[in-house]
């Protein structure tokens, strides 16, 4: 299949670094950052398998083409998205040379807040109202006493049997909190904890 | 106000313990352990102002024994018991009738155990959230809108946790199978001298 370019395109596949996304931050082992030949015959097969699902695409670019997990959720979603802006239902020719937009796991360092319960013990007693040691006995079997524990002693407490879970709603807040007030200027600070993959 | 006794009421007013309850255990500042004059007096004077005994004016009782009769909170918690005990088995008018009969111990007994407790705390851990976006800015606006798609933690990490912060609750279901177990096995194995020695009177 041959693919003719305009001057432009030819042009912009000439000089620009055809690599790097996000300055540099993130490149790919099998595709650079345009729509080359390679990614315009790729587009037309997917496009041949009509109503595929998203994962089905992933599944079949990483499958029949041989690329990384990553590189197939970024071609996915310009895929998609010159289908949806530029209309494309068959012929991905026209947009030979194009950017590539950037798609891609971003993980962001942060603390998570967890619960548990811990369990543990306190020096009290049990006490009921009785008539005789034998009725408050019974009453002590059946259960049937007020538990009281003396604050004023220490808990002895195991934390080691501690089993925790992520406070996901709290945890929600929290970053929400945490970066919904990011400037301009912090984006430096940010991008420090911020790992892509 | 006179009271006529019968021979056996006044010889077992002469010879027996007036004070003791439980073998010696307790006695009482105020009253004895038996229903005597004072007792009587009180005893209509309750029923002369609440009218027939039923269980719900306990309270009243009560509190009609500590403050008009100044008693105690131990001495009335037994009056009362033993006045809803005599009027039990139907109206009494006179409570005359039952001077010199023994009154039944009624108070709060202990006993001294070790209590489970539980407490719901809180820490950190590190950890990360992740999320597909198409820029930094993109990731940011999604971590803002809380709309990213995973939080993980590397839970071999330490946790950092207060648990002095840690609110502790009895951790009631397990308190009593503790207690109904402690003494099942107490018995079992014959020790009961064991569990009455940690059973004090309040």
């Amino acid at each position: 299949m041959k693919i003719k370019l305009t001057e432009e395109q030819y042009n912009r596949l000439l000089v620009e670094n055809e690599k790097d996304f996000l300055d540099g931050d993130v490149n790919f082992k099998h595709i650079g950052n345009k729509v080359t030949p390679f990614v315009v015959r790729l587009f037309n097969i997917i496009a041949k398998k009509s109503q595929m699902t998203w994962d089905a695409q992933v599944r079949m670019i990483k499958n029949d083409f041989s690329l990384t997990e990553a590189e197939a959720v970024l071609l996915t979603y310009n895929f998609n998205n010159f289908k949806v802006q530029k209309g494309i239902t068959d012929d991905f020719s026209s947009v030979l040379g194009e950017p590539l937009v950037y798609y891609g796991r971003f993980i962001f360092d942060t603390e998570v807040p967890v619960f548990g319960t811990v369990s543990g013990y306190i020096d009290g007693y049990a006490e009921a109202y009785a008539t005789s040691y034998e009725e408050f006995l019974e009453q002590l079997q059946n259960g049937d006493v007020e538990v009281v524990p003396d604050w004023n002693n220490r808990v002895d407490s195991y934390d080691n049997d501690t089993e925790w879970e992520v406070d996901h709603d709290y945890a929600h807040d929290r970053v929400s909190d945490n970066t919904s007030d990011f400037s301009e200027e912090e984006l430096d600070d940010f991008k420090d904890s911020v790992t892509i993959g | 106000m006179k009271i006529k006794l019968t021979e056996d009421q006044y010889n077992r007013l002469l010879v027996e313990n007036d004070k003791d309850f439980l073998d010696g255990k307790v006695e009482f500042p105020h009253i004895e352990n038996k229903v005597n004059k004072f007792v009587v007096k009180l005893f209509n004077y309750i029923h002369q102002k609440e009218g027939p005994y039923v269980p719900s004016k306990n309270r009243d009782i009560h509190t009609i024994i500590t403050r008009d009769f100044g008693l105690t909170n131990g001495e009335a918690k037994l009056l009362t018991h033993n006045y809803a005990d005599l009027t039990l088995d139907g109206e009494v008018s006179d409570f005359n009738e039952f001077l010199g009969k023994p009154l039944e111990f009624y108070g709060e007994f202990k006993f001294n155990t070790r209590i489970p407790l539980s407490a719901y705390v809180n820490g950190n851990i590190d950890g990360w959230v992740t999320g597909h976006a198409s820029s930094y800015e993109d990731f940011i606006e999604q971590l803002a809108q809380g709309d990213w798609e995973d939080i993980e933690s590397d839970w071999s990490e330490e946790i950092d946790s207060f648990p002095e912060d840690a609110e502790w609750d009895i951790d009631s279901d397990y308190a009593w199978d503790m207690l109904k177990d402690e003494i099942a096995d107490t018995k079992r194995h014959g020790d009961m001298q064991d569990v009455r020695d940690r059973i004090e009177l309040m």
